[in-house]
């Protein structure tokens, strides 16, 4: 799962944070918009480091890319809805933010819209919890905020 | 692209419960990410039955130069956003965030798109850095809420002695009352564009008119006027130090409206009712905006309707006059 086959010889070679490397074809690597400055200046033995992904996150990434269906809005709504079907929300926010990183056209959308169903109309504790934020408000700070607004507080989903 | 108009035929107030079910039920034409806070002039007029509801959608439009802050609040740093990606990595490992700020600014912003208004002001209260990200968003304009349904701004304080407006969510099917007024009872709301209330002055602006005497051919009462974002509090004067339009004495301004990035002022006075078309500019140095006034048309020939939001002068004035 690590080295892909490269279909051509002009193939890019993308190294993830946990060492692994990935080749791809250009047509695949031109849609990171974060390294297609640097494909330009690359030939077959570059090997283009990317620090914050991780070989999940890329092999996720490539399998996206490959296996987007050109056409059909219908047949891009089954493939987006069977990719995201499996994922954690571990997995889901570790791909946001890789995806985010590399700028992978289409994905970010897509990952930031599966990400925001999870806490659309969420308790404010629950979108808290889900990220792992720490609550840095005073509780007096807290309180007005939530007073100040209170009508978006009520009728939440249960957790 | 020319905006999308959702019309729906007169109701009496008594009937607005069946409204909302007519709205309801067209939930699947709005199409997803398009729509925005939508604040629809419901019973400005508490004596009035209701005219018409019109569901427009702002977001086919041209920018509008009024809406927006003069100064982007938006920056950002390419090295800050690094720095956020490495730090978030390292805080999804170890399971713990104390900040909030894993994810960079833009990423953040690409999920709240996907929200809704009382998504936003939830997600405000989850911790500061959020809040911060949340009040970049909203002021500069730059992020767009989602709606599933319009939230309907009503005025006429059904069977509640409140001093402010409140909302009918149609998605809960509730009146919300906000905590605090929406806006003080000095100040009146003329309509709302794209999330913004527009609104007047009408203390300071009756002040004016009694201070001044006969000699007033030219005043300068769109100084009176200025946009304010219900979600944020913030406000945006129509106009800033210079003025830009001249509007004429006894004659207020009824409504407002902003398509192709022409003004559509909807002027009354005791008799007649105008409508004025202004065309935005701006200078090249960012001075400051200005307008310049295209044509008045005198539309009382149609005017029937006590209460008519500027929606139906649009679609009628484009067919009478041609604008250059």
């Amino acid at each position: 799962m690590a080295e892909k086959a490269s279909p051509s010889s002009n193939s890019i070679s993308l190294k993830t944070v946990d060492g692994k490397i990935f080749k791809v074809s250009p047509a695949i690597a031109n849609q990171m918009l974060t390294i297609q400055p640097l494909i330009k200046d690359s030939d077959s033995s570059t090997i283009i480091s990317l620090p914050d992904v991780a070989a999940f996150h890329l092999t996720k990434i490539i399998e996206y890319l490959e296996g987007k269906p050109a056409a059909a809005p219908s047949a891009v709504d089954a493939f987006e809805a069977q990719f995201v079907k499996d994922l954690s929300p571990e997995e889901l926010k570790g791909l946001l933010i890789a995806v985010g990183y590399l700028k992978v056209n289409g994905l970010v959308d897509l990952m930031a819209n599966t990400v925001a169903k999870l806490i659309e109309n969420k308790s404010v504790e629950y979108v808290r919890k889900f990220f792992g934020v720490v609550n840095d408000f005073t509780p007096a700070e807290e309180a007005k905020c939530r007073q100040e607004h209170a009508w978006a507080f009520d009728g939440v989903d249960e957790d | 692209m020319s905006p999308t108009y959702h019309r729906y035929p007169p109701l009496s107030r008594e009937s607005y419960r069946d409204l909302l079910k007519v709205l309801e039920g067209q939930q699947v034409v709005f199409p997803q990410r398009l729509l925005d806070i939508i604040l629809l002039e419901l019973g400005l007029y508490p004596n009035e039955d209701l005219d018409e509801v019109i569901v427009y959608d702002p977001h086919c439009m041209t920018r509008r130069h009024h809406a927006e802050p003069s100064s982007s609040l938006h920056h950002k740093s390419t090295n800050c956003e690094m720095r956020n990606v490495v730090s978030g990595i390292k805080q999804l490992v170890n399971g713990e965030n104390k900040k909030g700020d894993y994810f960079s600014e833009d990423i953040l912003e690409s999920i709240l798109g996907w929200l809704c208004p009382a998504d936003y002001l939830r997600c405000r209260a989850v911790c500061s850095w959020w809040r911060t990200v949340m009040g970049n968003a909203i002021r500069s304009k730059h992020c767009k809420t989602t709606l599933q349904l319009p939230l309907l701004m009503l005025n006429f304080r059904p069977a509640y002695d409140k001093d402010s407006p409140c909302f009918y969510s149609l998605s809960k099917q509730k009146l919300q009352f906000p905590n605090k007024p929406i806006y003080p009872v000095t100040q009146n709301c003329i309509g709302s564009i794209d999330g913004w209330l527009i609104m007047y002055d009408k203390d300071s602006m009756n002040d004016f008119l009694d201070a001044v005497d006969d000699n007033y051919d030219t005043i300068y009462l769109a100084s009176f006027y200025y946009f304010l974002n219900p979600v944020s509090d913030d406000t945006v004067p129509l106009c800033d130090d210079k003025p830009w339009a001249l509007l004429d004495a006894e004659k207020f301004i009824h409504d407002i409206e902003i398509h192709d990035g022409k003004l559509y002022v909807v002027i009354s006075s005791s008799s007649i009712e105008s409508i004025m078309v202004y065309d935005f500019q701006l200078d090249e140095d960012y001075s400051g905006p200005k307008a310049q006034k295209l044509v008045v048309h005198e539309v009382q020939s149609f005017l029937n309707l006590p209460t008519v939001s500027t929606v139906n002068f649009v679609t009628t004035v484009k067919s009478l006059i041609k604008l250059d």
